[in-house]
């Protein structure tokens, strides 16, 4: 690789080179659930009832 | 993977064991202040300090139990098990955002030498989420200058995040989506954690032995502190935190902590358990999970996971606050973070006792509004007390006097001192016992820090009491405290920076203490030790801020450094030099 690619000419400074990048081995990370549904349960209902009006007041 | 990691029984007899003993101590300090407080008859003000004590006694009874369940050492040590060739693929991640490069590469510079001395092939990536573009051009720099000097090419990485969605969760999420196949096992670090290669090499080799463990936390040791509080922090850390993480070790067994680096992962169970979701509505309580480690562990725990704590577990290190104002930036959002997990404590499938360490997250820190709210009610019982009836029955010829309390409210405010002092005055008798006192500068000097740290976290626990009150008070009224960067390196205040942060401390102080005096000054003697501290907030926040010399607080990380520290401090030096020749160092990392 050459110094132009890892040194901008105007600022002098390190130009991000693409050998700096981890390499590329996508992985699936698919989204939890965490919050309880809306139907489920003394707590989530509590919890919602404490929170959520402070939290748009 | 099989539902979550169900208890075995010394783990289940110690958890009832240690809540039997909360219950039991607040059980006894309420019935001590009933006794005392309701002589005169029943009054709303002494049921709710009556309940108010119980509550803050049960807390505190909790902490002293961790500390009393991890006092006993272990029967083995932790020995690691040997590496299985081939060793998987490993990756250290580094998050930064707005960090000093020149510090932070010097750590990964050391860390990369103890990797490759301990024979291990890892690789370490830095993932910036750095705002700055001024900020981001040094760390370019310094990266390409790192590259350069450790030859480093193909085993360390830079990337830069532009979208910071998520913060560090976030960061390390879009790692584990673009590179995560690439790795077994991920290493988390924070940007000032430093590590031993040999401890990577015991991480590794643990995750081998056991397919079912998800993640392993070691407890990172405090180096680097140069003031009063940093010093005592770190001495604190070293002397007290291994027992009271014993003690948290044993008794959340399978379902244990992560606190968000210095720890290894299995990327794969990482990845399919730990993905998380946005929580709708805005900040405090929505959005982005703040105090994402909790929820990680407790996710990896529904998905089966083991998540362990080992505190044996040495060569782990991290920098801590220098000066309570720094202190009380990252417990703002700690504190935030935890509050917002009461929006999670009805998420389905997680461990009864992955619940349980929500709660007692939450109550970390409202337990700071209870015992304030305790004074108040202490103060409102008193002053709206009706005047002693001296001839409660007609025609009655001799007066009677109310029986003098005195004795139950001194045996509840000494029960409450052994249960803040205890756990500490326990740990150093049994470290003088088994001669670990001697890492710490001998018996005597050991027991000198161990005293001198409990008056100085009582002279600085009103303070602290104030900034969590503080903290809580505007996460409940809905104000986002953001994330702001960490401060880190010198941490010396000035007078007036003091003042003006400890100024409301002081004015509350002032006014709790005049109203006392005016309302029931009876009771002022008691609220003394509140007070004074209070009166005293801007002195005590710049005093400890100030550097002190070695001797007090010795550790032993600081008299027989370890390699790694010293190998960080070599590269500290030599990367904060102009390199001698800039623009080849630059080309030679090409």
């Amino acid at each position: 690789m050459s110094a132009e690619r890892l040194i901008d000419s105007q600022t002098v400074t390190a130009v991000e080179a693409a050998h700096w990048a981890p390499p590329v081995a996508p992985m699936d990370m698919p989204r939890q659930l965490l919050e309880a549904p809306h139907h489920a349960g003394v707590i989530a209902w509590l919890t919602r009832l404490l929170l959520r009006p402070v939290q748009h007041g | 993977m099989a539902r979550v990691p169900v208890p075995d029984f010394p783990t289940l007899t110690l958890r009832t064991a240690a809540i039997g003993f909360a219950v039991l101590a607040a059980g006894a300090a309420a019935a001590l202040l009933a006794a005392a407080s309701t002589e005169d008859g029943v009054h709303l003000w002494d049921v709710v300090r009556t309940t108010l004590i119980f509550v803050t006694t049960a807390w505190l009874a909790w902490g002293a139990a961790g500390a009393f369940v991890g006092l006993p050492n272990r029967r083995h040590r932790s020995v690691p098990p040997p590496l299985t060739l081939p060793q998987p693929p490993t990756v250290v991640l580094v998050p930064i955002c707005n960090e000093d490069p020149v510090t932070t590469f010097a750590r990964i510079a050391a860390m990369d030498g103890s990797i490759r001395a301990a024979g291990l092939s890892v690789d370490i990536a830095i993932l910036s989420d750095t705002r700055d573009d001024l900020a981001a051009a040094r760390e370019r720099d310094t990266f390409a200058r790192l590259l350069a000097e450790t030859d480093g090419a193909g085993r360390l990485f830079y990337r830069r995040r532009m979208d910071n969605r998520g913060r560090k969760a976030g960061n390390i999420e879009d790692f584990i989506r673009t590179s995560g196949g690439a790795y077994h096992f991920a290493v988390i670090l924070d940007a000032d954690s430093l590590m031993e290669g040999e401890t990577i090499r015991h991480l590794i080799a643990r995750m081998q032995a056991d397919p079912k463990l998800g993640l392993l936390q070691t407890l990172p040791k405090i180096i680097g502190a140069r003031s009063l509080f940093g010093r005592a922090m770190q001495f604190s850390a070293a002397f007290h935190a291994p027992v009271f993480a014993r003690g948290l070790a044993r008794m959340q067994g399978a379902t244990g902590p992560f606190w968000g680096h210095n720890a290894i992962v299995r990327v794969k169970a990482f990845a399919e358990s730990c993905g998380l979701p946005a929580l709708d509505g805005p900040p405090p309580f929505g959005g982005h999970i703040l105090s994402h480690d909790y929820v990680e562990a407790a996710l990896l725990a529904r998905a089966g996971w083991k998540v362990e704590l080992d505190e044996t577990i040495e060569g782990s290190f991290e920098e801590g606050p220098d000066n309570i104002l720094a202190h009380a930036r990252r417990d703002r959002r700690w504190c935030q973070g935890n509050l917002q997990h009461a929006r999670l404590l009805a998420a389905p499938g997680l461990a009864p006792w992955s619940r349980f360490v929500f709660v007692q997250g939450i109550f970390a820190y409202v337990a700071s509004l209870f015992w304030g709210a305790f004074l108040v009610a202490s103060i409102a019982a008193t002053v709206t007390a009706p005047p002693p009836n001296y001839f409660p029955e007609p025609y009655q010829l001799f007066p009677v006097f109310p029986s003098d309390r005195t004795k139950e409210i001194v045996t509840l405010a000494l029960g409450i001192v052994g249960l803040l002092l205890l756990p500490k005055l326990s740990i150093l008798g049994a470290a003088a016992l088994s001669d670990r006192t001697r890492r710490f500068g001998g018996k005597a000097r050991a027991a000198g820090s161990v005293l001198a740290e409990i008056v100085l976290s009582s002279l600085l626990a009103p303070v602290m009491l104030m900034y969590q009150s503080r903290a809580v008070m505007q996460v409940l009224a809905g104000r986002d405290g953001g994330w702001p960067a960490n401060q880190r390196g010198e941490g010396r205040l000035g007078p007036g920076q003091s003042l003006v942060a400890g100024f409301w401390i002081f004015a509350g102080g002032a006014i709790a203490l005049a109203a006392v005096k005016m309302l029931a000054p009876s009771l002022a003697i008691w609220l003394l030790p509140i007070c004074l501290p209070m009166l005293a907030a801007p002195f005590l926040i710049w005093a400890s801020s100030h550097p002190i010399a070695r001797g007090l607080f010795t550790t032993p990380e600081e008299t027989d450094p370890s390699p790694v520290i010293r190998s960080f401090h070599r590269w500290q030096a030599c990367l904060s030099q102009p390199a001698a020749q800039p623009r080849e160092a630059l080309d030679a990392a090409a």
